[in-house]
């Protein structure tokens, strides 16, 4: 069977003109999350409800996988609102999912999304390991070969 | 097979980009169409059936692995895990739990017979590259000529055949947030939606544990029933959430049982099965009595930590990424019988088990690592079979 000349991609384009779109020159990314992590309307840190916390966010760390704080101290969970993270270049996340390496256990989905759970979810248990050969390799940080 | 120079396309990056592959340079170019192989339709026959051959003999070793249970702390397996592969291996009523593909990686020279370098089983990349951009290339430069590539028409092809087994909700696709990863899964997801299934996209550091329902969920809470995950077995079976992996019945795809099949030590397992098969290269657990051969950790990906030695002394070693703790595998070394031109991987595709193209890696040094370059390649007639053009190929080894 000889096959078209042309094969027929969308999703895949869409994600590759994401990638060209993005600033090589840019070390890391803001992103506005959510108490759960997830990536949710930058509108929404810079609006954030009266007792959320300050928008000063934590830097996802690629050599761990976890989170620390811009002035080097320990990762600090928060108690709910929106605020700032910062996603290392490479990191280009979003499509509504959370930052790699982000761990925490509490009740599961947010306000800004349907279909949520009732029940206890825990988040971030997959996705440490990439982030440590992220953070030991000398090219980017890969689960293929 | 020969290997031909050719002028890149005047507009190689912009042409490439457009079909959907925009990481095609590094530091160097890894894309890299300045030269691309030609194959004779009996080359491509002589690695279609030694790729068919290895996957019986690769399934049979997997089966060996699962049904004596000999191997588990050989292959660094954790044996926590025996149950979900056994599981996996004997799905299906006891077919196996489906795949969708996988990449062998062969050294040939065209003379002697294609050897088997390692099998690729579980999280295999430079899928793109291999299904879709050396294809167009193809028609912007030879329309008339073929390829070894029905790569992309078997993936559709396969997920609708994976539909009957797939539970009711949507397929999800899982990978790093990293460029390679995520073009290669939105790849796959999206030829699974050209195969008819709803998918859904979910990074891998996004999915949950709902210990109410026992399952794992995506971003938004929905119960991952099934899963494409371009994240390798050994990471997710001892990070936190791989306690969680045998309680769980999300269906898998790769299954677990592609955990023996990619794991290099299945090289040592294969030979002792069949040993002086001639498409298998003499394989150990330890290192025995060879002088000449590559060290290759259990679970290193991109040549890392591989180390090269011919008649005792280091050849080559690969980048350093912390692999090797978990134990090596010690393969005797594969060396072409006439000098080529550039080391060469040829990356055999299958897609459900069947060959269905190929993907061509060259390296200036002998291990093939994430930065060696793909090379496309086309068929045809007077590829080489003319004893005149092999020596033309040893002559331009000679110049080299």
């Amino acid at each position: 069977m000889r096959k078209p000349a042309s094969i027929r991609l969308g999703l895949l384009l869409a994600v590759s003109a994401l990638l060209l779109s993005c600033d090589g020159e840019k070390p890391q990314e803001k992103r506005c999350v959510d108490d759960d992590g997830r990536y949710v309307d930058d509108a929404l840190c810079t609006t954030a409800a009266p007792g959320a916390p300050a928008a000063d966010g934590g830097v996802a760390s690629s050599a761990t996988g976890g989170w620390d704080q811009p002035d080097g101290g320990t990762a600090a969970p928060r108690s709910g609102g929106y605020h700032f993270i910062w996603i290392p270049y490479g990191m280009f996340g979003g499509m509504g999912s959370y930052a790699p390496g982000y761990v925490r256990t509490g009740p599961g989905g947010a306000a800004t999304s349907g279909a949520a759970t009732s029940t206890p979810v825990s988040r971030g248990g997959f996705g440490a390991t990439g982030a440590t050969h992220a953070g030991s390799s000398s090219s980017a940080a890969t689960a293929g070969s | 097979m020969e290997r031909r120079e050719r002028e890149p396309r005047q507009d190689w990056r912009r042409r490439v980009e457009e079909v959907g592959f925009p990481i095609h340079t590094a530091d160097t170019p890894y894309w890299d169409e300045s030269a691309f192989w030609a194959f004779t339709p009996g080359d491509v026959e002589i690695l279609e059936r030694a790729t068919a051959g290895l996957q019986e003999l690769v399934l049979a070793a997997v089966g060996h692995v699962v049904e004596t249970g000999r191997y588990w702390e050989r292959l660094a397996i954790p044996r926590e895990m025996a149950p979900l592969v056994a599981r996996s291996w004997e799905g299906v009523d006891g077919d196996g739990d489906p795949s969708i593909y996988g990449r062998m990686d062969l050294a040939w020279d065209g003379l002697g017979t294609p050897r088997l370098l390692e099998y690729n089983a579980d999280t295999p990349t430079g899928l793109v590259e291999a299904a879709v951009v050396q294809w167009h290339w193809l028609q912007d430069v030879d329309p008339a000529a073929d390829q070894w590539n029905s790569i992309h028409e078997r993936l559709v092809a396969g997920w609708k055949e994976l539909a009957p087994w797939l539970p009711v909700g949507p397929l999800h696709f899982a990978s790093l947030p990293v460029p390679e990863d995520a073009l290669t899964t939105t790849y796959l997801q999206d030829t699974a939606a050209q195969g008819g299934l709803r998918t859904s996209f979910v990074e891998m550091g996004a999915i949950g544990w709902d210990e109410g329902k026992r399952a794992f969920v995506d971003g938004d809470g929905v119960e991952m029933r099934a899963c494409f995950k371009l994240y390798p077995w050994e990471w997710m079976a001892r990070e936190t959430f791989g306690a969680m992996l045998p309680r769980a019945h999300t269906r898998w795809i790769e299954p677990a049982w592609k955990m023996v099949a990619s794991n290099k030590g299945i090289l040592a397992v294969l030979w002792e099965l069949n040993p002086g098969h001639p498409n298998l290269l003499p394989a150990f657990l330890e290192p025995g009595d060879l002088r000449s051969y590559a060290r290759k950790p259990l679970l290193s990906r991109e040549g890392a930590n591989v180390t090269l030695v011919r008649d005792g002394e280091v050849l080559a070693e690969g980048t350093d990424d912390g692999y090797g703790k978990e134990g090596h595998v010690w393969q005797a070394l594969w060396e072409p019988s006439v000098p080529m031109p550039r080391s060469l991987s040829i990356g055999s595709w299958l897609v459900r088990g069947v060959p269905a193209g190929a993907g061509l890696r060259e390296s200036e040094g002998p291990i093939t690592g994430n930065l060696s370059r793909f090379v496309p390649h086309l068929v045809s007639e007077d590829a080489g079979g003319d004893p005149r053009l092999r020596a033309r190929f040893r002559a331009i080894g000679e110049g080299r």
